[in-house]
Parts: C-alpha cells; structure tokens; sequence
C-alpha cells in the first residue's frame, strides 16, 4: 500500500516536472509575441474621416474625429486567432462642408477633405470600438464575416527585416507592395522625441491604393488609408503611432539603416581602368629604360 | 517636434494669418548651412530658413497653417494648409563621391476644427497633419558602392483659436 502510494506520488512528480518542461516554451514563446498580460499593445494618435464606398468611389459622410486617440487590444486566442480590438476615441464633429468630399484614393481625400468653421461637434467623447479577428500566423483579418485582409494597425507574427520579402500580404482586396532596393526592403528613417533627446527609428513601408505603412517588427510607426469598419463604411485614418511607444519601439528598433549594394558593371570598369593603367605606365617606364640604355 | 532656426519674413496677403508652422530636414555632406524654403497657402507666401548639418546635400519639407481673418466681423472665414519641399544632390569633384536625394512621396491632410475645449478654455483646435518621403542615394568609387535609404519628415501643424473668433 505504502509502496504503490510513493509509486503514484512519484508519478505526479514525473507528470508535473514533463508538463513544465513541455508547457514552458509555449508559454514563454506566446508571452513573447503577444503579451497576453498586458491588454494594449498599441497606441496611435491621428484625424479620422468617416467613408462610405460606392464602388471604387469614397465619400465622405460628414463627420469626423480630430487627434483620435486609437488604441489596440488583445482579448482572447482561439485556434489560431486573436481578437484585438480597436478603441477609436476622440470628439466626433460633423461638417456639412466635408460631405460633398469623394476620391478614389486615400492620400488624395486626405489632402482635400478640409473641414470648415461651421464644423459642429456632435458627441464630445465619441468611442467607436470594433473587434477584429485577426490569424496569427498570416495576419488576414475579419470583421464580423467580412474578410479585410492584411491588419494594418498592428501586425501580430513578427515581420523581421530579412523575412520581409517572403510574405506576399493582400489588402481590401489588392496585393501590398513592400518597397525594395535592390530586392531588399528599403529602410525609412523616422525621428521621433525620445527622453529629452530624439531617436532615428527604421522601419519597411508597405503599400497599396488603399493603405500606405511603415512597420518596424510588429508596429507600425504609421498608417494612412482606409480602415474597413463594417456596414460598407470606412475610416479614412492618418495614425501615427503615439509617443508614449517610442520606448518599445527603441527596444526593437534593429533594422538596418540603409541598403548597401555593389555595383560589379562598374567595379570591372574600376579594375579595367586601373590595370590599363597600370599597364600603361608599366609601358611608358620600359620604354624610358630601353631609351636611356 | 525639433525645433528649427525659422525666420519669417513676409506674408503678401494681409488678411492670411500663419496660425502654426513646422519645418524639417536632414543634411549629408558639407557644412552646416541655411536653406530657405517657401511655402503657399489661401495666397499668401512664407519664407522660412532652416539650419542644415550639411549644406551639399539635403533634404527638407515644410508646412504651414493658415486662416483667413475677416476684420470686419472679427472672424475666421476660412481655413487652409500648405507644404514645400527641396533637395539638393551633390557630386564630388573627381566624381570619387556622390548623394542624390530626391523627393518620393507625401502628404497633408484636411484642416480640421476642435471646437471641443471651448466651454472649457475658450480655444478651439485646429490642425492638419502631414508627412514627406524623400530617397537618399550615397555612391562612392565612382558608384561602384551604393547605400539607400528613405527619410520620413513629419510635418504636423496645430493651433489654438479663440471661439469667439469662430462663426
């Protein structure tokens, strides 16, 4: 009795010390990537217009948010998808002036949807919370059952510099263009405010008609474009990510500062040049040794 | 965000008021230097000069927020932005050296009224956010090496408004 009871408690003891050894990496690797213990992992500041579409046409609808603050959170991981909700809070303003305002592509609407004094605020805390299912293998998101694509506002499997080039990503339909230099994506310096000092962030600009990013491993530093929030509407949003980020993002902040790249037409030119010359002056001296002799 | 040396130095139109203004550069080779840039917005020009680390090759970006004043009503009538931008590439002499620095793409958005803090402090907000992107190219033997990258300017403008000067 005493024995099988030492024989059980040894057991456990196996079965608690391999459920540890086994349990430890996944839990360490999912810490890691999306820190489930801290509920925001991203913070932007920025102006939204609120859209509807029409086809390939955005309109306007009147109102807007200005220096919304947009918050992501994490809510929950089930079978390979995570749920992050974005809380959109800022004063809501309607402007008649801004309903007339349509295009097709977002960095036109943003330079000429212009509000005008006769704006009126409409809710002076205005919250709009939306909770989209996100992979976390690929990233694609829906909103409800309606499939976006790419997320834009944060990007939850760790985008590395040199895997960047690997993953092709879809947007509202359209395939996101990673800008390169010579196959390599090319890195964008961004200064933001840092301590009492500044600090050179580098991140890879992702892009399509709808949407324009720059992203450092998870974060986006900036996003402008449309932001699909359901019912066929859209937000027009100019986010930069806020500065209470900066420390994480200085944390990883590992990409290179510039794409370097060798030339080898003008490198054999180079050496072409050299040995001609070489050979040209090896000429001159012989044939002003043979003179002298 | 990082504070220039600006220098205003004329407004043609006179009822166009500069509520805000922002301004931002990098310079690569050279001296530090003055660059001036104009920027335009409802009619009326502005002159900044801004210090560069490196007067040969540069790039900078400027924006400006504006409003109509009407003196009769005391009033704004109107709202605007503007933003500029130049660059300049240098070559070394024997050719050994070169930057070429050109302007990519960018951006300002709408101008956008906060009327929200004027119960509480009497101002309202106005603002136009906005960014420029500009590709730096460095060769050196003769372009047989070559090292790219991109800088990003932001150029957000903001100010404070009486609301009593607001329709």
């Amino acid at each position: 009795m005493l024995l099988s009871k030492d024989f059980l408690k040894s057991i456990l003891f196996f079965a608690m010390l391999s459920s540890l050894i086994f349990l430890t990496p996944t839990l360490t690797l999912l810490a890691h990537e999306i820190k489930p213990s801290s509920r925001t992992i991203y913070v932007y500041k920025g102006d939204i217009l609120f859209m509807k579409r029409n086809g390939s046409v955005f309109i306007s609808d009147g109102f807007y948010i200005l220096s919304a603050s947009v918050v992501v959170n994490i809510s929950n991981i089930k079978r390979g998808l995570i749920n992050l909700s974005v809380s959109i809070n800022g004063p809501l303003y309607y402007d008649p002036a801004l309903a007339n305002c349509s295009g097709s592509s977002f960095n036109v609407l943003l330079e000429t949807c212009d509000s005008s004094p006769l704006a009126r605020l409409v809710n002076e805390s205005y919250r709009l919370t939306l909770t989209y299912s996100v992979n976390v293998s690929n990233n694609y998101a829906w909103l409800g059952n309606r499939f976006v694509g790419f997320f834009p506002l944060y990007v939850v499997p760790d985008i590395g510099y040199d895997n960047a080039t690997r993953f092709k990503y879809v947007y509202l339909g359209e395939e996101l263009t990673l800008l390169t230099v010579h196959g390599k994506p090319a890195p964008v310096r961004v200064k933001k405010p840092y301590g009492s000092s500044s600090i050179e962030l580098h991140c890879i600009v992702y892009n399509n008609t709808y949407v324009d990013l720059c992203l450092l491993h998870h974060y986006p530093l900036y996003v402008w474009g449309f932001l699909p929030i359901g019912d066929n509407r859209f937000a027009l949003v100019y986010l930069e990510v806020d500065d209470s980020m900066v420390g994480v993002l200085a944390s990883v902040n590992d990409y290179p500062a510039s794409v370097e790249y060798v030339d080898y037409v003008r490198v054999g030119l180079l050496v072409s040049v050299v040995a001609l010359i070489i050979v040209g002056v090896y000429g001159v001296v012989r044939r002003f040794r043979r003179g002298k002799g | 965000m990082f504070a220039p040396e600006t220098n205003i130095k004329k407004a043609t139109a006179q009822n166009v008021i500069l509520l805000d203004y922002s301004i931002g550069g990098n310079g690569y080779h050279g001296s530090s230097g003055t660059v001036s840039l104009t920027v335009s917005s409802q009619g009326a020009l502005f002159t900044f000069s801004y210090t560069v680390n490196g007067i040969d090759a540069y790039d900078l970006a400027g924006s400006v927020l504006t409003g109509v004043y009407d003196s009769g009503i005391h009033q704004f009538i109107a709202f605007g932005k503007g933003y500029n931008y130049r660059t300049r590439s240098w070559t070394s002499f024997t050719h050994f050296e070169s930057y070429k620095i050109s302007y990519y793409y960018g951006t300002l958005s709408g101008v956008y009224i906060d009327r929200s803090s004027c119960n509480s402090i009497g101002y309202a907000k106005v603002e136009a956010r906005g960014s420029e992107l500009f590709r730096v190219e460095h060769s050196t033997w003769w372009g047989a090496k070559t090292s790219v990258h991109y800088d990003y300017i932001s150029l957000t403008v903001s100010s404070l408004v009486s609301c009593s000067t607001l329709p």
